[in-house]
């Protein structure tokens, strides 16, 4: 999954989340800001742990609180996984 | 069933009957064993506690109890009472936030101990939130304790036991004092509605701070003189499924959660993470603590069939700290009531059938009073009986109900001294805030709230706390003016919406759409909840009384018909 894909899937899954639509979120607006609160946090990272095969923690998501920095994030932790 | 003087005798006589048998179990993040007590060791590790706590308190003094996930807690919570030392569990602050309940709770009950885990003890910042002055700290582990001579006289049965501070905003906590005779009351009223045997394992997630975790399961269980298997709350938040795990690993028969659980287990559900996972020894799965939804008890019986669940094992229930915990219940294996009802006469407080079926709502039967308990439904102003299938507030007599807050005169009796008019006998209700009807064979039906209050996921918010944060962050919004509320959704979730008048003087100063962002962010980060609607709204049009009171179920009703003066971007 490249950079961009990944920015897509976490848009979605937030949108989900925060019953908002797609357009209305800002891949720079922290997650905060768009109202994530704890459990939703934990819903997003399930969603992602799933489909990007990755264990994650909530601390990812406080650490890089925006879809652009999280997927920045993401994208190199698949990357320097080792191969299955 | 025996009958006990105080939990005191209880935990001696489990001690005594069954002293290798495992009262608790805790599981780490991943399901293992990380930490077992047997009834003995239990027993001797509170008493080897009391004789501590002995030198520092006196009896009748308060203790707050500040514990992670774990079993140290049940060590300190027993220990208190054998000491006669009440307790009075806190919920753990959490690190970045600013502002909680825990300072006005120290105040109101002026605590002379503070417990906590020897890990936890090193945690700087709960110091520094719990600062008072002469508050000396104790920190509880599991090291074996062996065999204490008690020094301290048995409790009474009128005796507090603990004091639960789950009612009140953040500026008034209300703690209900609960008596030795209140438990046993309602340990006693739970066991009959459920059934339990001391063949009952529970496997538990909700905190132990909140009464569903400390006395529907960890003091039931040992109530009956079965096992119970505890989790951490955020374990649970995780990896929902590894409570389903843990249920069929133990061959547990009761698990409990509010509704929201039941839907995360759902929403996270994968077949081939559950093969070989039996439900089929669960035989109650509790629902309280917030509103239960039908579709939520359904998609969790159809989803979770092929493991053996048993859809009549699915338990609805209502109940409150007030009184002591459960207020209502069905009976085991008795599966649950529904009443399809008109959504708009609802609105109206009535129940009347639906116009069609866009009108119709579904609502789940929280069961019937249990035993020795009364439940009416009452027209709060007037407070008039009212009879079978009319709604009104929820009000209930019954020895579970307990007879004071912790110096709260006035909350006393406005909550716990109702009076039901025309009727001259001795009784005093619990004025629960809540509205309802009975139907023909008395089965309670939740249908709203008259009280200020906003339920997600079964943690209870206030709506004046909210409405302070919003204020605070920005002096456009003015003091006073503005009202939080909780509107069902779509899928009848219950959701945060926020009102918020502007002043005059500031309107073409701000950005909206930057100070409703303002505002969620606020609210997130103060209280972990998420505003679903934020309303900015013209300076003196939330409605109030005369006497200036927020009128906020007024404000919801003027919000669902869109008639709010709302601000709009690009109006003067």
């Amino acid at each position: 999954m490249t950079r961009e894909q990944i920015s897509e899937f976490c848009v979605a899954s937030l949108a989900n989340v925060l019953r908002m639509p797609k357009e209305r979120i800002e891949t720079g607006t922290k997650f905060n800001r768009l109202g994530l609160d704890s459990a939703m946090v934990v819903y997003v990272m399930m969603e992602l742990e799933e489909k990007l095969g990755l264990e994650l923690s909530t601390d990812d998501f406080y650490d890089y609180p925006t879809v652009d920095a999280l997927s920045n994030h993401l994208c190199e932790k698949r990357a320097a996984r080792p191969a299955a | 069933m025996e009958t006990f003087r105080s939990l005191v005798t209880l935990l001696a006589r489990r001690a005594e009957s069954d002293p290798g048998g495992r009262a608790y179990v805790f599981l780490s993040d991943r399901g293992e064993e990380e930490a077992a007590l047997t009834f003995r060791e239990l027993h001797d590790a509170a008493h080897a506690l009391a004789a501590r706590l002995g030198e520092m308190a006196r009896p009748g003094d308060r203790a707050i109890l500040v514990f992670p996930p774990g079993l140290e807690f049940l060590i300190a919570f027993f220990g208190c009472l054998i000491a006669r030392v009440i307790a009075v569990p806190m919920m753990m602050p959490r690190r970045n936030s600013a502002r909680d309940s825990s300072a006005a709770i120290l105040a109101n009950c002026e605590p002379a101990l503070a417990l906590t885990s020897s890990a936890f003890a090193l945690r700087g910042d709960l110091h520094a939130r719990f600062q008072r002055a002469q508050l000396q700290w104790l920190s509880v582990d599991l090291a074996p304790a062996g065999p204490v001579a008690s020094a301290f006289a048995e409790p009474e049965p009128h005796d507090i036991a603990f004091l639960q501070y789950t009612s009140g905003s953040t500026s008034d906590p209300k703690g209900v004092a609960v008596s030795h005779a209140n438990l046993l009351e309602n340990l006693e009223m739970i066991r009959v509605a459920l059934g339990n045997t001391k063949r009952s394992t529970y496997v538990n997630w909700v905190p132990l701070y909140h009464d569903m975790g400390l006395i529907l399961n960890a003091l039931e269980a040992l109530y009956v003189g079965a096992t119970c298997v505890l989790m951490a709350p955020n374990a649970f938040m995780q990896r929902p499924l590894n409570w389903l795990r843990a249920i069929s690993h133990y061959k547990a028969e009761v698990g409990c959660s509010p509704n929201f659980g039941y839907d995360l287990c759902v929403s996270r559900y994968r077949p081939e993470q559950m093969q070989g996972v039996d439900l089929s020894s669960w035989k109650i799965a509790l629902n309280g603590a917030e509103p239960v939804r039908a579709e939520s008890m359904q998609k969790f019986a159809a989803t979770f069939a092929g493991h053996g669940f048993e859809p009549r094992a699915g338990f609805p229930a209502y109940g409150m700290a007030e009184a002591t915990l459960l207020i209502a219940g069905g009976n085991r294996g008795a599966g649950h009531v529904t009443h399809t009802v008109s959504r708009s006469a609802l609105g109206d407080h009535r129940v009347a059938a639906p116009a069609d079926t866009a009108d119709a709502q579904v609502l789940v039967g929280c069961g019937r009073a249990l035993i020795n308990e009364t439940i009416a439904i009452v027209e709060p102003e007037t407070a008039k009986r009212l009879p079978a299938d009319q709604v009104g507030e929820i009000w209930v007599s019954g020895p579970n109900v307990a007879r004071a807050y912790w110096r709260n005169d006035e909350a006393t009796r406005a909550a716990l001294q109702g009076k039901i008019a025309g009727e001259a006998e001795q009784a005093t209700w619990l004025r629960t805030g809540d509205l309802g009807f009975l139907d023909e064979a008395s089965e309670l039906f939740i249908t709203g709230r008259i009280k200020d209050l906003i339920i997600v996921r079964g943690i209870n918010h206030y709506p004046q706390d909210i409405e302070r944060t919003v204020q605070s962050l920005d002096p456009a919004l003015r003091q006073n003016c503005g009202a939080a509320f909780a509107a069902a959704d779509e899928q009848g979730e219950e959701t945060l919406v926020v009102v918020q008048e502007v002043e005059r003087t500031a309107r073409n100063r701000i950005d909206l759409a930057e100070t409703i962002a303002l505002i969620r962010e606020g609210v997130t980060d103060q209280h972990e909840l998420s505003a679903r609607h934020i309303v900015l709204i013209r300076p003196g049009s939330l409605p109030k009384t005369t006497s200036g009171k927020i009128q906020r179920s007024l404000a919801r009703k003027l919000w669902l018909e869109r008639r709010l003066d709302e601000l709009t971007p690009g109006a003067d």
